[in-house]
Formats: C-alpha cells, structure tokens, sequence
C-alpha cells in the first residue's frame, strides 16, 4: 500500500542503506594503514552498523506491507545514488561507462520489480 | 646534465609502459569480484528466509513498543540473518579493494538471482517485462565489470 508513510520509509531505507556503505567503505579503506584498534576506525564501523541496522528493521517491515517483488522496484535508486554517495563523499572517479552501468541496473531493478 | 638526463626518460618511459601493461594486467584483480558475486547469492538465500520467516506467525510476542523486535524470534528469520551476517562479511573483504560504486553496482546481481529464487523456490512467474529487466541487470553488470581496473 502507497502512503505518506510508507514513502517516507522507504526513502529512509534508501538513505540509511547509501550512507551505510559510505561508512563502511571509509572504515575498511583504514584497514590498509592502520594495525590494530582505532578509535577513528571503530566511530566509521558503527556509523556503518548502525545505518545498515535501520535500514534492516525498516526493510523488514516495508515486506510485511508491500510483495518482495514489488519493494524490490525501489531499490532501482540505489546504484544511482551510491554511485553519487561515493563520488560526493569518497572522491571516487566514476568513469562514463560505470555511469552508464549505474543507469542499466537502475532500470534493470524497477523493470524487475514492475513486472 | 641534459646529457645525464637524456636516457633516464627514454629508459624510463619504456620501462613504465612495459611495467604499466603488466602490471595492469595483474591488477585486474578478479578475486574480490567473486567475492561480491557470492555475497550476491548470500543475500539472495538471506532474502527468500526472510520472505518465509516474515509471512509466516511468530512464535514470540513483544509487548507494544517492542513488537517489531518479535520478528526476530522466528527460525526463518535467524537463519536469514546468519545468511546476511555472511554476505556482509564477504562484502568487506572485498570493499577493501574494490571502489565503493564497483562493488556496490556489483552487488546489483541480487536483483538478477532473487527473481530466479523467487521462481525455483517460491513459485512465482517471471513475466517478458521482468526478464528484459533481469537482461538490462545482465548488461549493467558486465558493462560495470568492463570498467574495474
């Protein structure tokens, strides 16, 4: 069922599952210099969690009101917006063709889920 | 001094092209993909756990504030978040060398497998208008392949 509500939740699973990644992604990129426990490390890994945690018990909740299948159409935004993520807050450089692919599997995702 | 330059960048520039294909070539690194692709068929199990375990009644039920915490309390549900605990695990080995949209586009074949689970396991169709999806997920996936360094 489309409501405010659930839109809403939805936009929050997207956004806690992208700002996850970023997290863990700067958490794991530490790996490589530092040996051993860091508090810089530890702060990025449970940013990561935490966002990821969120993301989980909202997602679990949205199957219960919406198909597997048609939940699935949502998550067409999110190469789209990981690939953005990562180039914002990564400076990772996204080449055209890793753009374009972005784009496939954004379609590719919503085609799925639609159908 | 140009005289004691002039070979260095000859030398220099043969060397870091021979040394740049190969080494390019080495880099080209596939494991950590592999590792993503099986992370893929991870959550992929995870997903179609969670999908039993979330339509069918708990056993346990927490009081009001806490009744979504109740869900947990199913087999189905454990066993999809040990699939998941997996899947993540396998996920930061492999985002330790792979740029983070690679990976995570990567990734996007769950979308490919779970309509294929959906199919063998829980008996749902895949319609033309899905499989063109799944197809595009296909081309997006080797297109993103195509571009790992």
């Amino acid at each position: 069922m489309i409501n405010f509500l659930n839109v809403c939740l939805l936009a929050i699973s997207q956004l806690s599952l992208a700002a996850g990644q970023v997290c863990l992604k700067l958490a794991t990129d530490m790996d490589a210099e530092i040996e051993g426990p860091n508090i810089r490390r530890t702060s990025w890994f449970v940013a990561g969690i935490a966002s990821m945690s969120l993301w989980f018990f909202v997602w679990i909740h949205l199957m219960r009101v919406f198909d597997l299948n048609r939940l699935f159409a949502f998550e067409g935004v999110s190469p789209l917006l990981v690939a953005v993520a990562s180039a914002l807050f990564l400076a990772e450089k996204i080449t055209a063709q890793a753009w374009l692919a972005s784009i496939l599997l954004g379609i590719g995702i919503v085609l799925v889920a639609l159908f | 001094m140009a005289e004691n330059l002039k070979p260095f960048p000859i030398s220099a520039t043969e060397e870091s092209v021979s040394s740049f294909t190969t080494v390019g070539r080495r880099k080209r690194n596939w494991r950590p993909v592999g590792l993503v692709l099986l992370g893929s068929l991870m959550v992929t199990i995870a997903e179609i756990l969670l999908k039993i375990g979330a339509t069918n009644p708990r056993g346990i039920a927490l009081p009001a504030p806490l009744d979504f915490l109740s869900i947990v309390f199913s087999f189905w549900i454990l066993l999809g978040i040990v699939a998941y605990v997996a899947s993540l695990q396998l996920w930061l080995v492999a985002l330790r060398v792979l740029p983070l949209h690679l990976g995570y586009g990567l990734s996007s074949t769950v979308h490919l497998l779970v309509p294929i689970a959906c199919w063998l396991f829980l008996h749902e169709s895949i319609p033309a208008g899905r499989l063109i999806g799944m197809l595009f997920i296909l081309c997006g996936t080797l297109t993103l392949g195509q571009s790992h360094k």
